[in-house]
This record gives structure tokens, sequence and C-alpha cells, in this order.
């Protein structure tokens, strides 16, 4: 244990030659295995499995062993973190997220539609906002280009640990970031609903098209091969789903317009980024339309003007029945840190905590089509944990260890960061 | 636990005129004016005191009568059954904006805005406005204003040397000036003609530092560094003044120096300030800031980043969700009730109402944030407030929480919507 | 207050005929049905024989007389443009005038309790008790046309201003110069700002009370030196008793045998003093009180005599009623019961609507339905108030021609959100007229009270009526059919 904590926080030297998955050789004061011996794992799992007592073992990277404390026998070579009143969580993934690049390349206000670009190079690792992200429990994030024209480009998953972006990153392109109403409004005078709709539409029936071409091209390779053009490549994973769609949308208009245009029409698999305001009223569609993930934030609540209450956003989505549903920060608007204060304040305004524990969680993790290797305690999946004094979206709560791809990135014994 | 409130109904027929009291001297006329309010059942966390299981807290024409399990109620008492609530001393807010009017507030109080509902919603029942202390006395104005001229704003910081310098002489002026007024009276005693001091120094004393150095004024400084702080706690602790610091993000690195001085704070645990690695010196905003100024005995309140209350939707930041902010301070190791203290007694000790509010004890004004749960838990709502014995605020009569976890029930369904409507349409 | 009836020139014919009318009147009276339920015998009647009478029959189609049920054919009898008789088939002079109104409905005039319709742009801040809206308005200025036109037969013309800028005034909108004025009104005082306004009422209530007791002591040093004076001269006739019977006893003495007789004689300065004593200038019987503070004068007469002229309290949300409350702690005289609520679409006043009326208040504000702050839920103050006890003045959302126009038809929206007929249509005449202090001659169709009547084409709730006619003190001084 104190090996660890010795290694923790200023590893960048030796992070050059840290485990990566893998790949990469292990390091010799980094322990190769972890084994959690805590009083309750909440695994997220698909049966929403809650562990008293249990022991989580990890094993390169990855987690190798979730059982009961009785019974799994904990191996040698394994380091022993034993707290038997914490809590053992998933890592927590961001779905909508801006701080984890330099802050200066949020708008590349170039055009009102920038296809080309990507957020990928805005990374920058190991920043104080990524150390602070780590030590409030969050271990994966969606870094976005920001609102502030229609279609700004293309958004990264990173993990919050690595030196350089190729040991961060999980994907890239990771998701089409595309803005409706409100910020891009303000683009330039005049620029007004219907012409951003006309000019989305207008650009992504032109990738469409070239998506097209290269489908027909590789069903008949008779067929005219078509140029390769990098302002159009990437749309080509967003209309194969396999790449998401993050939608800055928040009004119920233009959330009916989104879930119409973009989901409905154009068949890609959207995320509604912010889905504040009254957006709640448009659970009906959303639910109609079955594949399409909120991830509500920054707002929490939203004013009803129209009958004097407080609604809170989260808990308007569920009860409309809605149940791909997350909270996010949009950070730096709100902490990243705070991903999991989202979720408390979700639940002050009426949603409920296993839930909001799930929505920053699991959901996050499906929202991103990570599900496979994120946002549970499943044997197989990546070893990103937090462990936490008690329930983790209490405020009072505390982040003790961040474990990430099964390095522990952030121990509060060698200094509290939050 | 049954014994110690029973010293609290001792005290109760000791110290006020309670109804049993009032009982045995039925002989006297009976004041007609007496406005009685009962809050019966709930568990009682007096902050001060113990917690109590179930008690009548009787209150009086708005201040705490007798807290007991055998305290007889009048007859025409408001009464509130509070079973299974919890009740705790309504919170203070050392800084606020909107929930109480400019000064002065007594003739500037919006006493049916949306600001004070929502303040009473997150349990405040005194915030300050400006330089005075107010309660959120909702559609009231009676008892409104607890206190004027709370603070003697100082400034002494590096960025202004000459400042810094004109205020020290200013100290330095004003104690010898007292000293020599000390030194007048001794001789008087034994030589009744001797000269009192020059009255002409007197003249050109700074007013704010005499009033400090007679303890009649508490100075207030925004302070945020390490440095700026020991300075500030070495000018009190050398002229002897009360001084409250806000802000006080580094009060981790100068707590030690922060207690020997008597310093108060005023803190916002969530305060966000990276660490300066180029400094050899520690620094940078820290969630244990709360702790360890806990631990060495500095007392603090606690504000959230902002004192205004906003309905714009980010949730959680404001004066709304202050005991959210004291739960932050306790993610930093401070334990449960000191972080509740921050925000009631300890808050009203910065301000020096700590007679007034702040607590749960007979003869305190009755002000109450009675809520379903830990007030420091995230799903905890107010469920009534109390100010100056009067229900000010009433989650289930109030339409803007009142779908919200009705009677507890998480699967309450949602309230109908106003899906917008077209022309023509119902 | 009467209003002296024009004297008129009229035949000796006309007069004999009148005197006729007068015994059938005796009669009608007997008989039910013929007279104004209710009205009070004209016994006084005869006592005014000496004054020449005209009398006009106005037949209308319907007479809504806002103090009894409506009266379809209704008739209406008018002396020297005084009310005398309302009812059906009534008796009257076969030589009175007779307006045929057969196609119309009849009500009083209604009455503009607050505007400035054309008055300058001119206010004032702080405390004016003494001041009046008279002291800047010129009637001959003004265009009543609008008015006229919409059916106000009286408007009142309030000074503006913050703190208590002044006096408003009532004015007829059309007839004889003399008829015009019908007085002042209310002491407007603003609650719009508490943080401005409680200051200047407080210094206003202090000052008042402060002239009380100059007046207080002045009157206690006055019958002080009264007393004083009485004493003396008390004093004064005791040593003179007191020396008469010693110069008695003396002059007894010296008259006796042996008396000087040079002693018989007063001295003569005694006298010369004597005589002083009884030429000094007595102390005034009167006592004539310091000058008071004009200014303050409306505060002072219901500080100290508990009665004065009517205030009128202006506010602009629920919590300025809270903090003048706070203010009248101080002088508790002071009558918080006439409002004007300034409004927005969705001010908060419903907090206090059950205050105002267990306070009975006579509420002035303008016949909106809003709603509920921070709701789409309609909200009928005005009836809300009605309901809760207030005594509800309506009068129009703004200064203008067609802002007039609309008042009916919005009186007509809130009678369909729940305001009584009743209350609506008194809102805009008797309960005006109460609230401006004319209550006593207009305001009704009423035997005794002044003709200013309103003609109009159908319902005065229904949306296509026009106002046909309007009379001043019996006289017809607008006509639709004249106008270009």
């Amino acid at each position: 244990m104190k090996d660890t904590r010795r290694v923790l926080r200023w590893f960048p030297l030796l992070a050059v030659f840290a485990i990566w998955p893998g790949s990469r050789p292990a390091v010799a004061d980094q322990p190769q295995h972890l084994a959690f011996r805590v009083g309750k794992v909440v695994t997220m799992d698909p049966q929403n499995r809650v562990l008293n007592n249990a022991v989580v073992l990890v094993r390169n990277g990855k987690i190798e062993k979730v059982g009961p404390a009785e019974g799994t026998s904990i191996p040698k070579r394994y380091e022993l973190i034993d707290r038997p009143d914490h809590w053992l969580v998933p890592g927590l993934v961001e779905a909508h997220n801006h701080s984890a690049g330099s802050g200066r390349d949020l708008h590349d206000y170039v055009y009102l539609t920038n296809p080309g670009l990507r957020t990928l190079e805005a990374l920058v690792p190991e920043s104080n906002d990524i150390k602070r992200a780590r030590a409030g429990g969050v271990t994966t994030v969606h870094m976005i280009p920001g609102s502030g024209n229609n279609l700004s480009g293309f958004g990264t998953l990173t993990k919050l640990a690595g030196d350089n972006v190729e040991q961060m990153l999980i994907q890239s392109p990771g998701s089409l970031k595309i803005s409706q109403a409100g910020n891009p409004e303000r683009y330039w005078y005049g620029v007004g609903r219907t012409f951003m709709y006309y000019n989305l539409r207008q650009t992504l029936q032109k990738a469409l098209a070239y998506h097209r071409q290269w489908e027909r091209y590789e069903k008949d390779p008779s067929a005219e091969k078509p140029q390769f053009d990098l302002f159009w490549h990437d749309f080509r994973g967003v209309f194969q789903r396999k790449v998401i769609a993050l939608i800055h949308t928040q009004w119920y208009q233009v959330v009916m317009s989104s879930v119409d245009m973009l989901a409905k029409k154009l068949k890609m698999r959207i995320v509604l980024g912010h889905s504040t305001f009254e957006a709640y009223q448009t659970a009906p569609l959303v639910l109609e339309q079955g594949d399409i993930y909120a991830s509500n934030g920054p707002r929490q609540i939203h004013f009803d003007r129209r009958q004097r209450k407080i609604m809170g956003n989260a808990a308007r989505w569920w009860q409309g029945g809605v149940r791909k549903l997350g909270v996010n920060t949009d950070a730096g608007v709100i902490p990243q840190e705070e991903l999991p204060y989202q979720a408390a304040m979700a639940c002050h305004f009426g949603w409920k905590p296993y839930e909001a524990l799930r929505g920053v969680t699991r959901v996050p993790a499906e929202t991103l089509m990570l599900e496979n290797r994120l946002g549970s305690i499943e044997v197989g999946k990546d070893a990103d944990l937090g462990l936490w004094t008690g329930d983790p979206i209490d405020p009072r709560s505390a982040c003790e260890l961040t474990v990430i791809d099964g390095r522990i990135v952030y121990d509060a014994g060698q200094q509290r960061e939050f | 636990m049954r014994r110690r409130s029973a010293v609290f109904i001792f005290a109760a027929a000791l110290l006020t005129a309670g109804p049993s009291a009032g009982r045995a001297e039925d002989s006297k006329p009976k004041q007609p004016e007496a406005r009685y309010f009962a809050v019966t059942k709930a568990t009682v966390h007096t902050v001060t005191g113990p917690v109590i299981h179930g008690p009548t807290v009787l209150c009086k024409d708005g201040k705490i009568a007798a807290i007991g399990h055998d305290v007889a109620i009048p007859d025409d008492a408001e009464v509130l059954d509070a079973e299974g609530f919890h009740l705790y001393p309504g919170l203070v807010a050392v800084r606020s904006s909107g929930l109480v009017g400019n000064e002065p507030p007594e003739d500037n109080t919006n006493v049916y805005s949306l600001s004070m509902t929502l303040g009473l919603a997150g349990g405040v029942t005194t915030a300050v406005a400006n330089d005075t202390a107010a309660k959120l006395s909702f559609g009231t104005l009676e008892d409104h204003v607890v206190k004027r001229n709370l603070f003697a704003a100082i400034s002494y910081t590096t960025r202004d040397p000459n400042g810094r310098r004109t205020f020290r002489q200013a100290l330095e002026q004003a104690r010898r000036f007292l000293r020599d007024l000390q030194a007048h009276e001794e001789k008087k005693k034994t030589d009744p003609a001797a000269k009192p001091p020059d009255a002409a120094s007197l003249k050109g004393l700074n007013q704010t530092a005499l009033k400090l150095l007679r303890h009649e004024v508490i100075g207030v400084a925004d302070a945020d560094t390490a440095q700026e702080l020991k300075d500030l706690a070495e000018l009190a602790e050398r002229y002897d003044f009360r001084l409250v610091v806000r802000g006080a993000r580094e009060g981790w690195v100068s707590a030690a120096a922060m207690a020997r001085a008597g310093l108060y704070a005023v803190i916002t645990p969530r305060t966000r300030r990276d660490r300066d690695e180029r400094s050899n010196h520690p620094n940078g905003s820290s969630i244990e800031n709360a702790r360890i100024l806990h631990e060495h005995g500095v007392p603090f309140a606690i504000v959230p980043g902002s004192t205004s209350i906003s309905t714009s939707g980010l949730a959680g930041r404001d004066l709304w969700q202050l005991a959210m902010e004291a739960a932050f301070a306790v993610r930093g190791g401070l334990p449960d009730d000191a972080a509740v203290r921050a925000i009631t007694i300890d808050a009203a000790r910065v301000l020096g109402i700590e007679h007034r509010v702040g607590s749960i004890e007979v003869g305190k004004d009755a002000d109450f944030a009675i809520v379903d749960g830990d007030l420091l838990h995230y799903m905890t709502l107010v469920r009534w407030t109390v100010v100056n014995g009067r229900v000010a605020y009433d989650k289930q009569k109030d339409s803007l929480l009142e779908h919200i976890r009705p009677g507890g029930d998480r699967d309450a369904p949602p309230p109908p919507d106003y899906w917008p409507r077209r022309l023509g349409e119902g | 207050m009467r209003l002296s009836a024009p004297f008129r020139l009229r035949s000796c014919r006309t007069l004999m005929a009148s005197a006729a009318w007068l015994g059938a009147m005796w009669l009608g009276i007997a008989s039910p049905g013929t007279a104004w339920p209710g009205t009070a015998s004209v016994a006084g009647a005869a006592e005014e024989e000496v004054e020449e009478e005209t009398f006009v029959v106005i037949k209308a189609g319907r007479v809504i007389p806002l103090c009894g049920p409506e009266l379809p054919r209704g008739e209406i009898v008018l002396v020297n443009g005084k009310i005398r008789l309302v009812g059906n088939d009534l008796d009257y002079p076969k030589t009175a005038r007779v307006i045929d109104a057969r196609g119309e409905v009849v009500m009083p005039g209604m009455i503009l309790p607050r505007t400035r319709w054309q008055l300058a742009n001119y206010s004032r801040s702080g405390v004016h008790g003494d001041r009046s809206v008279e002291q800047e308005l010129y009637l001959d200025q003004i265009d009543f046309e609008p008015m006229l036109a919409a059916g106000f037969t009286g408007a009142c013309f309030y000074p503006a201003g913050t703190g208590i800028p002044g006096v408003a005034a009532v004015y007829r909108t059309a007839g004889q110069q003399q008829h015009r004025e019908l007085g002042k009104a209310y002491v407007r005082i603003t609650m719009t700002s508490p943080g401005r306004d409680k200051k200047v009422l407080r210094g206003a209530i202090d000052k008042a009370k402060k002239e009380i007791e100059k007046v207080e002591k002045a009157r206690k040093e006055w019958e002080e030196k009264q007393k004083k004076a009485k004493e003396e001269e008390a004093k004064k006739e005791e040593a003179k008793k007191e020396s008469d019977e010693k110069e008695k006893q003396d002059s007894e003495k010296n008259t006796g045998p042996g008396a000087d007789p040079g002693a018989e004689q007063d001295p003569p300065e005694k006298k010369e003093q004597d005589d002083k004593n009884k030429a000094e200038p007595k102390q005034p019987e009167k006592f004539t009180p310091p000058k008071i503070d004009p200014a303050v004068q409306p505060l002072v007469d219901w500080i100290r005599d508990k009665k004065g002229p009517a205030l009128l309290f202006e506010l602009t949300q629920a919590s300025d009623l809270v903090h003048l409350d706070d203010v009248l702690k101080q002088a508790s005289e002071l009558p918080a019961t006439g409002f004007y609520l300034s409004a927005s679409y969705s001010s908060d006043y419903d907090r206090v609507v059950e205050d105002l009326g267990r306070r009975k208040a006579v509420v002035l504000l303008s016949p909106r339905i809003g709603r509920l702050p921070y709701t789409v839920v309609r909200y009928n103050l005005p009836g809300e108030l009605a309901a809760a006890g207030c005594t509800v003045v309506l009068l129009p959302l703004a200064d203008g021609d067609s802002q007039y126009q609309d008042l009916r038809t919005q009186l007509a929206d809130l009678v369909r959100a729940g305001l009584s007929r009743d209350d609506a249509l008194k809102a805009v005449t008797l309960h005006a007229a109460r609230v401006l202090g004319i209550d006593d001659r207009l305001g009704t169709v009423e035997k005794g009270k002044q003709a200013d009547l309103v003609f109009l084409d159908g319902d005065p709730l229904a949306p296509a009526t026009e106002v046909t006619r309007v009379m001043s003190v019996g006289e017809i001084v607008w006509e639709a059919s004249k106008q270009p």
C-alpha cells in the first residue's frame, strides 16, 4: 500500500514505463495485481447486483474476479486494499466534457459547420483539471468541441490517465458534435434556426452521399473507387452507427427537431447532450424513437413558469419513462470532479439515488457505446474503479482511491484533492 | 436523553414565563397579545446541546419558551405536528444578496419575493445583506432586523502597501491614545486635577481603529492567501481586536496563526484554486480547509460560491443548498456536527448574534428548519421553515416543490404539464 | 354640500302647473309602484315651492339605477338638474320637457377616479399635503371629448410625483362652468418604492406629530398664563378686599372721634395704581393656535381629530402593503383603507387580498385579468377583491381614447370571470363616487342626486353597445349623433 501511495501522485516519469493493457512492461513498484476487500461493491452490472463485504480482484488492468469476501481467497502477489467500510464503484464516466483540453480550443468559429475538426489534438494529458477529475472518481470523459457553431467537429473518448494522448485515448473520433439552436445562433447576425437546420441538413446530406458512395464501392469492388476526403470521411462511422452524435439541444422544440431530423430521418445514434429546460416534455417522442440517450446537464432544474414549479430535469425524464438517462457536468461549466454531485442534485429534485449513480457510470458508458469495456464492475472489463468512503453521490463521501486500467492514479491518503 | 430534556423543562420554567409558569400566577392579568406556537414530536437537533427525540418545542411571541416532553401547550397555540421530521435551528447565511432587501432591509425587503421563498425552502432564516443581518420573515416585517452595523471593513494587503502602513499607524495611534486615557484614569485617582490626554490627538484618530480596539465593532477583511491571512492574524493578535476573514482559501496553511489571534473565518469548502507548483510554499485551495481550521479551533461560517439564489438551472451552488456546501466540508474531514454548526451557531457567532439565533435553546428566536432527514444529506428537503415563531414556508402548501417526494414518496407521479398550445386549442 | 340650482325665468303658468302637480305627487306617493321604492318623503318640497322648478322627464328603455333593481321602461323625473323621481308610470307636469330615450339604456354617469389626461408632465416628490392638482389644471385646456364619448361624466385628476405629492380633485367632464368643480377628492400617498417612500411618510408623520405637540404646548402655555392671570387677579382682588377692609376699618377708626380728617381721602398714588391695574390689557379670551405647516395638515387632521380628508395609498406589489403598515404603526389614526394598486400582468397582490378584504378597503385598480406570478393560472384580481369584501373601483388601463372606450368591454370580461354585474357597474360609478367623496351627489340614479347620466344604445356590458348621449346636471352635454 505504501508503495502504491508513493508512486501515485507524481508518476509522470514512471508512467512512461507504465502498464498499459497488454502491450507495455510492468513498472517495478506499481503492483501488477490489486485486490479490494470492501464493505460494498456496486457492480452496475445488468443484474444491478450490489455485493456487501465483497472482494474484487484486478489483474493486468482488467477485472479478474468479483465475489463475496467470504469464500474468495486473495492470491499471493496481489496488493490487498482492505477497506471494510468503503464502497467500490465503477469509475465514473462523463458523457459531456470540455475541460480535458487546454480550454482555449473549445470553439473554432471557422464556419457554421466544421466537419473536419477533431478535439483529439486538443487533449492535454495530466492537466490540473484532469487530476482533479480523478480525485472525484471520474475515469473516462467524452471530450467534445463547444457549441459555438452548428457542427463543430468530432469529439474524443479518453481515459483520464496517461502521459500522452496515445496512452489516454479510447477512441477518436468518438462522436460527432452538433449544436442546435441557442449558442450557434450567436455565430453571426441573422443566423437563425431555419438557416441552421438548412445548413446542417445540407452538410449531413453531403456527408451521407459520400458515405453511400463508399458503401456502394465496398459492396461492389468493381465500382469506381471514391476519392478519399478527410473532410467527410469521419462521418462514415456516424452513418454506420459506430460513432454517436452528441447533440447540443435543450428546448422542447429543438429536441423535437433533433429527434426527427437526426435520429428518425438520418438514422444517427444521437445523444441529447443537455436535454434541459422543458425538454423533458418530449419524453414520449424520445421513447418512441427508442435508441436515444439523454445526458442531462449541466442544468439539473427547470423553473416551470407556467405552473410555478421547480422541476428536476432528470426526475422528469425518468417519470416520463426514459431509462437511457444519465447526467453530465458540461465541464468546466460544473467542475468535472463534481459529476456525482450533479447526480446528487438530480436526486434532491426528485430522482432516485441508485438510478442516479447508474446515470454516472453504466448509462454514460452505454451512451458512449463503451459498455463492453466500461461502466460496471464485471469480470473482463477495464479495471476503472473508485473507492469511496460511502455513497459516491453524497457530497460528504470522498473518493479515496481512483484506479484506471488497474493502476492507482489517485490516492487521497497521500494528498486529498477533492 | 429523557433526563436531559427534563433539565430543559426545568430551565424553561425558570427562565421564561412559559405556560406552566403562567398558570401558576393566574391572579396576574394574562397578557392578551401572547402568540403561542408549538412544534411537537420532531427530532430536535439543538446544535449546542443534545439531540432530543420528540419533545415539544413551545414558542411564545417568536421566542423559544420551553423544550421538553412534558411541556403543556396553551389552548390557543398553533401546533405543528412534526413527527418523523428533524428540527434544526434555521440556517444563517453570513453573506447573501436578494433574499432580504438592501440597507435598510426593513424598508427594502420584498417580504413576498421568490428569492426569499427559495431561501426559506433551503432552510435559511437569517441572511446578511450588506452590513445588516435580517430575518427571512415571509409576509411580515415584524422582528425583521436582527443586527445592524455588523462589521467594519478592513483592507490590509500587500497589494496596497500604503494603505497597509496607514492602517497600521492608525491602530498604533489609537492604541497610544487608549493607553494615555487609561493612564489618565489611574492618575486621576490620586490627582483629581490631572490633565486628560490631548483632545487634538483624538481628532485625527481613525474611528474604525478606535472602535476595533475598544471591541465595539468586529473587523472584516477579505483574504485568501496564506500570507495575507498570517499578516491579518498577526495584526489582530498584536492589537487585540476581533476579526473575521472572508475567503480564507489557504486557511489550512495559516490555521495555527489564525487560531492564536482568535480570528473567525467565512469559507467556501468547494473553492477551487490550483496549486502553483512553482511556489515552494504550500498553496492553493484544499477541500480539507474546513477540517484543518476546525482542528485548530478557528470558528468559521460556511457560505456557498454564489450567495444569491438563482432559478436558472445550475443546482446546488447557491444559498438554496447552503447545507450542501457544508456537506462538502465533511468530505474534507470535518465532523458532521461541526458542519451543521458552521451554518447555524458558528455562523451566528461570526455575526455576533449567537444570543439570538443559531441553536435551539430556551430564550432564543424561534427559527427552525424542519426537514425530512439528515440536514446534510442530498435527498433531504425542507418541509417547514419557521421564522420568529411563524411558519414562513410550508413545502406542501407552496407550489414550488410540493410535487417532489410528497409525503416522502420517491415514485410520486409528475405534475401534469402544459404542453405548448396552438391557437384554438383548449 | 349642496349646489344651488340655477335660477330660471319661468312663466306663471308653469309655476302653477308645477304646484298642481305637487298636489298630485302627494297622492302618487301613496300608491305603491309609482314612486321610487324607499324614497324619503317629499315633505321638504313644500318649502321649495318658492323656487322655480324646471321639469325634465326621461323616458328610458331601461334604467340601471345601481341602488335597486333595473327598471324596464323606467322613467326619471328631474327637477332643476336633480333627480326627483325614478320609477314607472310616474306623474309629472304636462309642461315637463320629455326626453325620449325609449330605445336607450340610462345609467349613472361613469366616473374616472384617477387620471392625468392632458395634464403637463409635471411631478413633485416630498410632502405637499397643501398642494392640489387644481393648481396645475386649466379645464378649458383639456379636451374631454374622449371621456364623454366613453360615458364619463366625472374625472378625478391627481397630482403626479412620489411621497405625498398633493390632493386630487374631481371635475365634471362637461356642462356649465359653475357645475364643473366637484371638489377635492383624496390625498395621494405613494408606497411604490418603500425604500424611498417610507422615509418620506415617516418624516411627514413625525412632522405632523410635532406640529400637534407645538399647538398643544402653546395651548398649555396659554392656559397656564390664563390661570396665572386669573390667580393674580384673584390675589389682587383679595388684596384689594383686604385693603378695602382695612381702609374701612381704618376709616371707621379714623372717622371716630379724633380722626385725621385728611386720611379720609385715598392717597393719590394708590388710586392711580389701581387704575393702572384695571387698564392693563387682558389676555385674549380666545386661544389662537400657532400656525401648522400646511404640508402635513391632512395628517394632523387624522392624528389629532381622528378625521380628515380621504387618503389614497398607492402600491406596486403585495409587499408594499406590509411596508405601509410598518410605517402606520406609528400613526394608527391614519386609515389604511384606500388603495390604488398599480399592477403588472402578473403582480402578486393575491398575497394580500384577504388582508385588504378584512379591512374593507376601497381599492382602485385596472380591470385586468392577470395571472398568478410564474404561472399561467388566470387570476381575476378585481373579482377576488370584491369577494373578499373590498369596495372595488375600476379605471382604464391607461389614459386615452381607446382605453376609455375599452373599459366597459373589460368590465364584461371581469363579469365573465366571476365579478358580479352589480359590482362591475358600481365599480365605475357609485364606488368611484364614494372614493372621491361625491357619492352623496352622484353615482346612482336616485332621488336627490344630481342628474349626471349616460345613455347607451344597449346593455353597458354588451360589446357592441355605444354611448348615445351624456347628461350633466340635467342637461344633455354630448350626443353621438351630433359628433362629426
